[in-house]
């Protein structure tokens, strides 16, 4: 649906992205996560046509449309800052799009009201004042206003960045399922790894001006392509060379590079016994409760390393105890 | 914002439809350019015209702008006559070769030393420039004599108005041609420039909205520069008659002058207009509507008495106007340069 | 630039794209670049080769160098006396929670329907040696010095508060568009008033100063009226000598000079201007921005002290033009005397006015092009600062810097500019030649306001959050379709208030009017002019009074249209 060709894109002679290859599937959710200044906007921002490649092409549907302009690309864009009109109330927001193609009255109302049922506006809403809502509803007039038109595509660029964490999830959850009913190829861009394992289909993973791994939610986090990858999302313990040596000499099979780092997730290292896991021996040095479970951090052969246990009554430790502490070889990551 | 552009967009159908409408077909119509329309006057002579046959139309400009404007249109010729200025601003107009010569039925009839020796231009209005001052001051004081002799022997108790203005400039010129010399700097001699360095440096000029004649008559500033008609006029409204310097040379008459333009098409109809306009019968009317000094006896001796006794008791210096048209730009941007403060 | 990128650049701005900017290129070569260069190139190329006469001239004048000096001092003065006071009317009238801050606002807004002379002449009025204060004072003073309001502190005060005008339109709109939400953070974290006023709304305000800042500058270098009625012998400043200079046909180089030198330093003040402004535009990132609510001056000496100091100020404005108007009813002497007697008043001097069947026409040419005039050089001002706004390329530097030009010529070199470029057809305007017709008073005036409406108008622009253009694009808008549907809608109050400003100060111009209106076509400036000639009339200033006050009546009804409560409610109806 979506196919990036060797693009590279630059601001001035400050090169954003180099040497990007990528292809979006018709109806995925996708999303481009990354750190802020990753190069992710960016390449949003060339799809939608605000920014010409300087070399590369950008395919949709099989047509290279790097040259077209925005306007012809009928590409849904949701901004972070939403970008709604001020000047218009929230029916002529959404309506503006379809007045651009010249609808009929008729039309553009059925399809107002069509798109505002859809995301939960009320009638009485529609003829609001767009400033005189809340974040949230200025969100969904934005969306509202991107969908009307049935874009081929549909990008959003933070679209969740500015509202509160409760009403965050609940507009992911509507999100994913709006996308769903309506079958649009979605671009996503985040630095929220959450927000990103949660909605996407295949993910993006964003690093300095280039793409470390594109996958499935469950293959980034748990066959992270890289040091970056596997550091950006989840929370990971960093194991050194003195600590690997150890955990060699109780595996068979598997053996890890003693010359640098190697990482496990923090949910990957338990309290209780596990057959054929390597064991280590760590002292508890500190332990916060959370309600749904307790994150606790041992000393472990001179370095520092943290696990979580569930708060079932089955485990608990206090600061200083010693205690064994078992990681499946399997779930070392080492680059 | 579209109401706007519409009115925008009317406006230029408004021009448009008018704008072709001083080409004409057989018309007695002229397009006067003036100094002197002011007051009423230029409707006053428009209504008159309309009884006499014509049709003109009056464009008010002050001195300075209408000489510029009329040079600046040069190539496209739009007056067909002019009337007022002074013979300064007429040298200059006849320096770019925009007169055309010509020769009213009244010309011999007027003092032609107040016109132009050439027959370019031909003398309407006359004002004399003087320097007045408070009788009841120099009643046990010598009065002032001459120009020249301000500077030295009152600094600071004469106004005159500034150089901007034909006033100030032609009392200048009429200072400086006094000390001619071909070897002295623009035309004048050293002993000139200290004499109007004098004059410029001790004088107060009077500034824009300024009551100078208080100042007159409470005896802080005793003398100011002033012009014929604003003499009467002021003699008049403050109801103080005032005492008059009397050079030996004369003083300076500004004098309006009526001419035809060589790139217009209306010369002839032009030429009848100022037949009329000149003639002794609309200049006794004009001066007895406006107190104006008529140029013309015949029309003198029918003005209100005071006129006449003003020009009575002054006369006319001699002064080369073409040696001072030549230079007076010169002069004044040296003394503003130079010498005002 | 190779071929196959001139070709992407002009795919990018599509045709109406190209139309606009060949227009502008066009309209800035036919009437911004080639008038003035002609003109410039002509005065001091003599006889083939450049004159350097004019240095030295300039330079051996004491007068000239002195109110050069005086010129600067002025502009610098008041850029901060205007700030200071400028501000503080804002703070008064929007600012803080005031009693009766509508008539202080109709008080402090005077300024915008009267200027130059006349204003100077009613500071005069109070403050003068005949003036109602200066009466006042000797009665109590009998010593005190009647002539005491002149020179320089005579010149800033009245100019000081003369200037107000830009912070009255446009910070007022820039406080009125504060986000609540901030200055209630502020004080939730225990900032004092004072403190959120200086760290928290100043930087806010910054951009808006900046633009408010060069126009004060500009008019400061320029001051004319001011000097002229108060300065005195001591302090006189550069633009009379200009205007003067540029009257005179010999001695135009010297006006030329002097207003390059001005020009410059003008240049230098605008570079370092928008680099400052470069660094700290202040971007709302607010999404949800709440209605800005006035402050409680909670203190009660300091909320006196408030009313007291924003009520003597509103004196300050009221009081001269209320004695321009009383004055107008009175005759010449009374005006130059200051001696104003309530039995003498007369409508005598408005009688005179309308007594002639051709009175009326002047007020509906003057209307018309002022109307015109000031509606088309706004749309150009939008159409320029739209394309400044978002391209840094060559095209837009140069179309910036040639719209400025206006600004560093006085206008009677600009009218004589156009007189010599098209005094015949031109190949330029094809082959047509534009005196002599209607449109070259038209093109005089929208040519004299393009610097003021940029610069305003592109405030506004850079004000704009980039994605609202951006989501129109993505909805299929073009160019043009945006700009007319999103981004007018945005800056619409700012550009009524450049088109009444520059309404107003056209009305009655003369300057530039003198040499370019039609024969056929007189303008209200030109009667005026010819009314209130002191040569002309007894009553010559008494009719100046007269003719300002009915510029008053229209200017208000102009303001009133625009820029009221009552416009604005219509507005968003």
């Amino acid at each position: 649906m979506i196919e990036f060709k060797n693009v590279e894109l630059r601001y001035n002679d400050f090169v954003a992205m180099s040497d990007l290859n990528l292809t979006v599937n018709e109806g995925e959710f996708f999303t481009f996560l990354g750190p802020s200044g990753c190069g992710k906007t960016t390449t949003l921002r060339a799809l939608v046509g605000f920014l010409k490649p300087y070399a590369g092409n950008i395919v949709v549907a099989g047509n290279d449309i790097t040259d077209l302009p925005v306007e012809k690309r009928e590409i849904g864009m949701v901004f972070q800052s939403y970008a709604l009109f001020p000047t218009m109330n929230v029916y002529e927001n959404i309506a503006f799009g379809l007045k651009v193609k010249k609808l009929s009255k008729k039309e553009i109302h059925e399809k107002v009201m069509a798109v505002a049922s859809k995301i939960d506006l009320s009638e009485e809403q529609l003829y609001k004042n767009v400033a005189s809502l809340s974040g949230g509803q200025q969100q969904r007039v934005a969306l509202a206003r991107a969908i009307v038109l049935e874009p081929k595509i549909l990008c959003l660029d933070e679209p969740l960045s500015n509202l509160d964490a409760k009403l965050r999830v609940g507009l992911r959850e509507e999100l994913k399922r709006l996308q769903r009913t309506l079958n649009i190829t979605t671009l996503y861009v985040t630095h929220d790894q959450e927000e990103a394992l949660t909605l996407s289909d295949r993910i993006a993973v964003f690093n300095n001006g280039r793409i470390e791994q594109v996958g499935t939610p469950y293959e980034i986090y748990n066959k992270s392509a890289s040091e970056f990858v596997c550091d950006f999302i989840g929370d990971i313990n960093r194991i050194t060379p003195r600590l690997i040596e150890k955990i060699n000499e109780q595996t068979t099979g598997r053996r890890f590079k003693t010359d640098r780092e190697a990482f496990v997730r923090i949910e990957r290292i338990f309290g209780e016994v596990k057959q054929n896991y390597a064991s280590i021996k760590g002292k508890v040095l500190d332990k916060e409760y959370n309600g749904l479970y307790t994150k606790y951090t041992y000393e472990v052969e001179g370095q520092k390393l943290k696990n979580i246990e569930k708060n079932d009554g089955l485990i608990s430790h206090e600061l200083n105890d010693m205690v064994d502490l078992f990681i499946n070889p399997d779930d070392i990551m080492q680059f | 914002m579209k109401k706007l552009l519409v009115i925008a967009l009317a406006f230029g159908l408004f021009l448009g439809g008018c704008a072709g409408g001083n080409g004409g077909t057989e018309d007695r119509s002229l397009i006067i350019y003036t100094n002197s329309a002011s007051d009423g006057r230029g409707d006053w002579l428009t209504d008159l015209a309309e009884e006499a046959g014509f049709e003109i139309k009056v464009v008010h400009m002050g001195g300075g702008e209408l000489t510029n404007r009329l040079i600046a249109e040069k190539n496209t010729q739009i007056a067909d006559l002019v009337w007022g200025l002074n013979a300064v601003e007429y040298e200059r107009l006849k320096k770019q070769d925009l007169l055309q010569k010509y020769e009213p039925t009244w010309a011999k009839e007027v003092d032609m030393v107040l016109g132009d020796p050439e027959g370019y231009y031909y003398p309407i209005v006359v004002q004399p420039l003087m320097m007045a001052y408070n009788l009841e001051v120099f009643a046990n004081e010598e009065p002032p004599k001459d120009w020249t002799e301000l500077g030295s022997k009152f600094a600071g108790r004469y106004q005159i108005h500034p150089l901007t203005g034909g006033t100030s400039r032609s009392v200048l010129a009429s200072i400086l041609v006094r000390y001619k010399d071909p070897n002295g700097e623009l035309g004048i001699s050293q002993e000139g420039w200290d004499v109007v360095k004098e004059y410029v440096q001790n004088a107060y000029f009077i500034q824009t909205n300024e009551d100078y004649w208080s100042r007159v008559i409470d005896g802080t500033r005793p003398m100011t520069m002033i012009w014929g008609s604003g003499l009467i006029l002021n003699q008049n409204n403050l109801g103080q008659k005032f005492g008059i310097m009397q050079p030996e040379v004369g003083v300076p008459f500004v004098v309006e002058q009526l001419a035809i333009f060589k790139n217009s098409k209306k010369n002839a109809l032009a030429i009848e207009f100022i037949n009329w306009m000149g003639s002794a019968e609309i200049q006794a009317k004009f001066a007895q509507e406006f107190g104006t000094t008529p140029a013309h006896p015949d029309a003198l001796a029918e003005a209100p008495q005071d006129i006449k006794d003003l020009m009575a008791s002054v006369s006319p210096q001699d002064i080369d106007w073409k040696f001072v048209a030549e230079n007076i730009d010169s002069w004044v941007e040296k003394v503003e340069l130079e010498f005002r403060n | 630039m190779n071929d196959s990128k001139v070709f992407k650049y002009l795919r990018k701005i599509g045709v109406f794209g190209i139309v606009i900017r060949v227009f502008l290129a066009w309209f800035a070569i036919a009437f911004l670049i080639y008038p003035n260069v002609n003109l410039l190139v002509s005065l001091f190329y003599k006889n083939g080769e450049f004159s350097t006469e004019v240095f030295g001239k300039v330079l051996n004048s004491a007068r000239a160098m002195r109110s050069l000096y005086n010129s600067f001092i002025l502009a610098f003065t008041l850029i901060v006396t205007v700030n200071i006071v400028g501000i503080l009317l804002v703070l008064f009238t929007e600012y803080f929670d005031l009693k009766g801050s509508k008539i202080l606002r109709a008080g402090y807004m005077t300024t915008l329907i009267y200027g130059g002379i006349v204003l100077a002449t009613g500071y005069k009025f109070v403050y003068g040696s005949n003036g109602l204060l200066t009466r006042g004072l000797v009665t109590i003073f009998p010593d005190l010095n009647q002539n005491w309001f002149v020179g320089y502190p005579a010149v800033v005060f009245i100019m000081t508060f003369a200037l107000t005008s830009n912070h009255i339109i446009f910070l007022t709109n820039a406080v009125r568009g504060l986000d609540n939400q901030l200055i209630e953070a502020a004080q939730n974290m225990g900032e004092s008033s004072w403190n959120i006023f200086r760290k928290i709304v100043m930087p806010i305000l910054k951009p808006s100063i900046f633009a408010i800042t060069i126009l004060t500058f500009l008019t400061g270098l320029g001051a004319l009226s001011a000097p002229l009625v108060v300065g005195g012998v001591d302090f006189q400043t550069i633009n009379p000598m200009i205007v003067t200079f540029a009257n005179i046909p010999y001695s135009r180089e010297i006006a030329a000079f002097l207003a390059i030198i001005l020009g410059i330093a003008t240049m230098i003040l605008l570079a370092i201007m928008s680099r400052i402004e470069k660094g700290g535009t202040y971007i709302s990132i607010a999404k949800t921005k709440t209605r800005f609510v006035k402050q409680k001056i909670h203190s009660k000496p300091l909320n006196l002290l408030m009313h007291v100091a924003a009520y003597g100020t509103w004196l300050i404005y009221v009081v001269p033009i209320v004695l321009v108007v009383l004055f107008s009813f009175s005759d010449s002497r009374a005006i130059l005397s200051g001696n104003l007697s309530l039995d003498s008043l007369t409508i005598a001097n408005y009688q005179t006015l309308f007594v002639s069947r051709r009175a009326f026409r002047p007020y509906m040419v003057s209307v018309t092009y002022s109307i015109a005039a000031s509606v088309l050089v706004a749309l150009l001002a939008v159409f320029v600062s739209k394309i400044i706004h978002k391209n840094t390329g060559k095209f837009s530097k140069a179309l910036e810097y040639s719209m400025l030009i206006p600004w560093l010529l006085p206008s009677t070199l600009i009218a004589l500019g156009l007189l010599m470029a098209y005094d015949r057809p031109r190949a330029l305007l094809g082959n047509n030649a534009l005196l002599g017709t209607t449109y070259m008073l038209l093109m005089g005036y929208i040519i004299i306001k393009i610097p003021f409406s940029i610069r305003i108008i592109k405030s506004a622009f850079f004000s704009l959050e980039d994605s609202l253009e951006e989501s129109a694009q993505c909805m299929g808008a073009s160019a043009f379709y945006t700009l007319r549907r999103v981004i007018m809608p945005i800056i619409l109050p700012t550009v009524l208030a450049v088109i009444v400003l520059n309404f107003n100060s056209l009305l009655s111009d003369y300057d530039l009017t003198v040499f370019l209106f039609h024969p056929l076509y007189e303008p209200l400036g030109i009667v005026i002019k010819a009314a209130s000639e002191e040569t002309a009339s007894l009553n010559a200033v008494a009719m100046s009074f007269v003719y300002s006050v009915i510029l008053m009546i229209i200017s208000a009804t102009a303001l009133f249209l625009t820029q009221s409560d009552w416009a604005n409610k219509r507005r968003k109806a």
